[in-house]
């Protein structure tokens, strides 16, 4: 009975979700637009971000580094072929005659970051703790200085620009939503049970018979998919991607969402992800009023700083959304 | 019990933001300014901003344009091309008539399309890639001259007046204007019959530039100039460090070195023999009022080059409302379209048909024990294709 | 310039390159051994540092007072953030207290960027920089002999500190084990504190001297000592000093030695290989070359 009625619940809050998608994408300005994209795209970011770091426990810094190559593959992908020929010399010439659209090119992106995922991981996962934070740091400044130095493939510090604007608000929340689906599914699946035993305790997991490395190297994979799908969706609703875009205060700023939102909790870094980018439109209104500029980073910094003194596991710890909080405040749940 | 009250506080916060957001409405020629005031790229946005500021008081102190005052929309891009698209983006619907700022390509195309949507004139204050404005398309129009100009004006005034024939290049690989600059500077050099000994590269925030300037030493022989493209905020660091491993060539390089720093970081005895272009001679009669002005109203003369083009670009603008007539902005995309014979500090400016990038002289200046020295005004022969 | 001096001077030019890591890197693996905290306003400390030194010097102090205060001004900022921001955070996961740095990080650099603005300023205070000695061909200015003595006399200190007096053996025991040697009446918070006042006082020290060779300050300046002084602790061993001297100078002469054998074309790579060399030495010794096995964590 009572999972009829969450079923039912769901399908509403969906069904309002998308009405709001519709009417926004149909009616709302760019400004609101491009807020939500973004939002919807930090949300893509951390929950895919929690999956790896909060879930199964990686101390990885470098996940922005995967952001990095779904953006440059997309873009190469996307650039119109007029412009590859110029600008993108050392591409095959297959790929320079061929211009390709936003969905193919996204599922590339994620399929090429998850290779180079496993490849990395098989590496870095052996490490654990701040080792893991330094090594996925130091991938993600390799990622930086290559993009910054393969001159006829990336066009190094000048970054790709022209690329067609096909993001819009139906892939942004389309893809947001399955990331979200998915990662939930993972963790109520069996395996998900691994990964969390694993975050727990490496040792217990692994001499119950789970395979720890292989957990972790799953989980970071996949992370990386979606980190490389949401870096896709990015370089084409930006329409340029440059090295210096994808670096540290975008790690820092996803870092900070899932950690507010919860280590471990999906529905939470999806709010908080929602309330980040709200909180920061907020506090530029903020900073445009007083005309003293820095000081939304400021109050930004020290909010995260307020979360992690009082709610050190974040605002929803590793809970998950339940209905049935409403319960609590009316009846009518 | 803490719990309750960071809560609290949070949520007192956001309210307090709510109510302050509100958008005042008078009778006024609004502008947009896009600039990263925050981050990496606030050193080069922070003098552009203030050039605008100066552009608007002196605009306004002289009655305004149209009868009507001039009032500055400013929004911070963090160095963050996200943010400033956002940022951008939310400027459009505020009844501004154009938009100005910004000092860097890759900031521009991120930040610029969004004002092409709308159909509002973007005025590049700082960025200096000459192809920028067909990436972006018909609103967006830059205020200095193209990187192919003041490096062909390098190359030519390196090979015929300093009688220059090999160069060893030293470029930051991490920025787009360092990268092009020194592209054109070998294009021009070479296609007059220089020969370009080697290159070698560093990235922007590097403050040892030894092992690279060792290399150069090893070489049989040293090279007639030394082309160092760099950024305002390493040039001064990289001159002091290739005269302190006693190396006494001439160096050579663009806009970037404009700027005070490179007189007080590298010191008078290193900052000698050192050639630059650029948009304007500082110390030049045409420029003394607005230096004067600029220290009166900041307590400190203009920090680099930006500040000079950031309040031209910012006149330019006015220039075309007042030519429009209206602050309707697709009249005064317009009337930028159609700019003649605009004087600014920098130069002035002709948008000639079809082409938003301004045909403007370069300036030569010489820097003798840390002094700028004016040498002269010139338009190279031959310019490389964008 | 013969094959053997240019050897030798690029011989110099890392271990004067070196020597600066090394000192940035001390104090960072101070405070890492007995926090585990991986701080990264360390960097922002020697911001501190530097500016504190600029505005005292420029407010008329003689300039020996203004170096001697700066420095001491970035210790006391060190226990000042310790007391601020990670002490209500002490026990919290390590992954947590590092990002509480990231947050101090730009909490600072915006901070300083509001108070002092963005832009680059000189740093001329003392003229080390100009050559003093040439030794056939070879260039060795003061500032290199100054890195490198400082940094030796700052070990050796260092280790006599730790090794002899009260507080430094209490700092060993703390590093050893936090919660026993909280059980045998070692004051936690004196010995935390005085971890933070002397890592920020090398900090001090260290910015001086990075400003110095730059000729230049700007309020982003501390991350990139940071991050290398990062991966010069983990290369020698993260939490042992001599581990941090050593990890500073193989990074030093990795960096210069990169840029002097490698073509033009992939000099830019240079910070890529470096991190590919780190990756590799943390999978043939994960402790780093110095560092004790008892970084493995204990179950």
């Amino acid at each position: 009975m009572n999972k009829n009625k969450h079923a039912l619940y769901l399908m509403i809050s969906m069904g309002l979700f998308f009405c709001a998608v519709y009417l926004l994408d149909a009616y709302g300005n760019h400004y609101y637009q491009r807020v939500s994209n973004l939002m919807m795209i930090y949300v893509i970011l951390t929950v895919s971000l929690n999956l790896s770091n909060g879930i199964v426990g990686i101390s990885s810094l470098g996940q922005i580094g995967f952001m990095s190559i779904g953006a440059y593959v997309s873009a190469i992908l996307t650039l119109p072929p007029g412009l590859k020929e110029h600008w993108l010399t050392g591409l095959p010439h297959w790929m320079s005659t061929i211009q390709s659209g936003l969905f193919p090119a996204m599922i590339l992106a994620g399929i090429l970051a998850a290779a180079i995922a496993f490849l990395v991981g098989i590496v870095i996962l052996r490490l654990q703790g701040v080792f893991a934070a330094v090594t996925t740091l130091g991938f993600l400044i390799i990622v930086k200085v290559v993009a910054e130095n393969w001159m006829t493939v990336t066009r190094g510090g000048r970054g790709i620009s022209s690329l067609p604007t096909y993001t819009n608000l139906w892939w942004t929340s389309a893809v947001a939503v399955i990331t979200v689906y998915v990662v939930l599914r993972i963790i109520r699946s069996p395996y998900g049970r691994s990964m969390l035993a694993v975050r727990e305790h490496d040792l217990a997991a692994q001499s119950i018979g789970i395979n720890a490395p292989r957990i972790r190297l799953l989980a970071f994979v996949i992370s990386a998919f979606f980190t490389a799908v949401a870096g896709a969706l990015w370089a084409n609703l930006i329409g340029v991607v440059s090295p210096g875009s994808f670096y540290l205060w975008l790690t820092l700023l996803i870092i900070i969402m899932m950690v507010v939102g919860g280590m471990g909790s999906v529905t939470g870094s999806v709010f908080s992800a929602i309330g980040f980018t709200i909180l920061l439109e907020l506090l530029r209104g903020f900073e445009n009023k007083i005309a003293v500029y820095g000081i939304s980073s400021i109050i930004f910094a020290i909010v995260f700083m307020l979360v992690i003194i009082f709610h050190p596991d974040g605002v929803m710890g590793d809970r998950e959304f339940s209905w049935d909080w409403f319960k609590r405040i009316t009846p009518l749940f | 019990m803490p719990k309750q009250i960071s809560m609290l506080t949070m949520v007192m916060v956001a309210a307090g933001l709510l109510m302050i957001t509100g958008i005042a409405c008078a009778d006024t020629v609004k502008i947009g300014v896009v600039e990263n005031l925050s981050g990496s790229q606030a050193s080069l946005d922070q003098p552009s901003l203030n050039g605008v500021k100066l552009a608007l008081k002196e605009i306004n102190d002289a009655g305004g344009v149209l009868g009507k005052k001039v009032e500055i929309l400013i929004r911070d891009g963090k160095s963050d091309p996200a943010t400033l698209a956002t940022v951008t983006e939310g400027l459009m619907d505020q009844g501004i008539s154009a938009v100005t700022g910004l000092s860097d390509t890759t900031m521009v195309l991120a930040s610029a399309p969004a004002a092409q949507r709308a159909g509002i004139a973007f005025v590049s204050s700082g960025a200096t890639s000459p192809s920028l404005p067909n990436e972006v398309g018909d609103s967006l129009f830059i205020e200095p001259f193209g990187d192919n100009v003041q490096a062909a004006a390098a190359a030519e005034y390196a090979y015929n007046d300093l009688g220059a024939r090999s160069v060893w290049v030293l470029y930051d690989k991490a920025m787009d204007y360092t990268y092009l600059l020194q592209r054109y500077f070998c294009d021009r050099f070479g296609g007059l019959g220089g020969a370009i000994i080697s290159k070698a590269t560093y990235q922007t925030g590097d403050t040892d530039f030894r092992a690279q300037i060792t290399s150069l030493k090893a070489k049989t022989s040293l090279p007639d100039i030394l082309f160092i493209s760099s950024g305002p905020d390493d040039i001064g660091t990289i001159v002091k460090q290739v005269r302190d491993m006693g190396i006494k060539t001439p160096i050579v390089g663009g806009d970037g070195y404009d700027t005070p720093l490179l007189g007080k970081v590298a010191g008078p005895t290193a900052a000698t023999d050192v050639y630059f272009t650029t948009h304007v001679a500082l110390d030049s009669i045409g420029a003394k009022p607005f230096v004067q002005s600029y220290k009166k109203m900041f307590g400190h003369g203009p920090e680099n080059g930006f500040a000079a083009l950031g309040y031209d670009a910012f006149n330019l603008i006015i220039n075309a409302v007042k030519n429009a007539g209206t602050t309707d902005p697709k009249a005064v995309k317009a009337a930028l379209a159609a700019t003649k014979g605009f004087k600014g500090v920098t130069g002035t400016i002709n948008f000639p048909k079809g082409i938003r990038v301004p045909q403007k002289s370069v300036s030569i200046i010489k820097v003798e024990a840390g002094k700028f020295i004016f040498v002269k005004e010139v338009m190279p022969s031959e310019i490389p294709a964008p | 310039m013969s094959h053997t001096a240019y050897f030798f001077q690029q011989f110099i030019n890392a271990l004067s390159l070196g020597s600066i890591y090394a000192l940035v890197t001390i104090g960072l693996a101070m405070v890492f051994s007995i926090l585990r905290l991986i701080n990264f306003a360390h960097g922002d400390l020697m911001m501190i540092g530097s500016y504190s030194i600029l505005m005292l010097w420029n407010a008329g102090v003689p300039v020996w007072m203004a170096i001697l205060a700066g420095i001491v001004l970035c210790g006391i900022a060190g226990v000042i953030m310790e007391r601020v921001c990670y002490r209500p955070l002490r026990g919290s996961a390590e992954m947590t207290t590092l990002l509480t740095s990231f947050a101090v990080v730009v909490l600072l650099e915006n901070g300083v960027t509001l108070l002092f603005g963005p832009n680059t300023r000189p740093f001329r205070i003392l003229n080390f920089t100009s050559p003093t000695f040439s030794i056939d061909s070879i260039l060795i200015s003061k500032i290199d002999v100054i890195s490198v003595v400082l940094t030796l006399i700052i070990l050796l200190l260092t280790t006599l500190f730790i090794k002899k007096t009260t507080i430094g053996i209490s700092m060993r025991a703390v590093a050893d084990d936090l919660t026993a040697s909280h059980l045998v009446g070692i004051r936690l918070n004196r010995v935390i504190v005085s971890a933070f006042f002397i890592g920020s006082l090398f900090a001090g020290v260290a910015g001086l001297l990075w400003s110095a060779r730059a000729g230049k300050l700007y309020p982003l300046m501390g991350f990139i000592p940071v991050v290398k002084a990062f991966v010069a602790a983990v290369i020698g061993g993260f939490g042992s000093i001599p581990g941090a001297v050593v990890g500073g100078y193989v990074l030093g002469f990795a960096e210069v030695f990169l840029v002097a054998l490698l073509p033009p074309e992939l000099q830019g790579y240079r910070d890529a290989f470096v991190f590919i060399l780190l990756i590799f030495i943390l999978l043939v010794r994960p402790q780093g070359i110095l560092g004790a096995k008892t970084m493995q964590r204990r179950i």
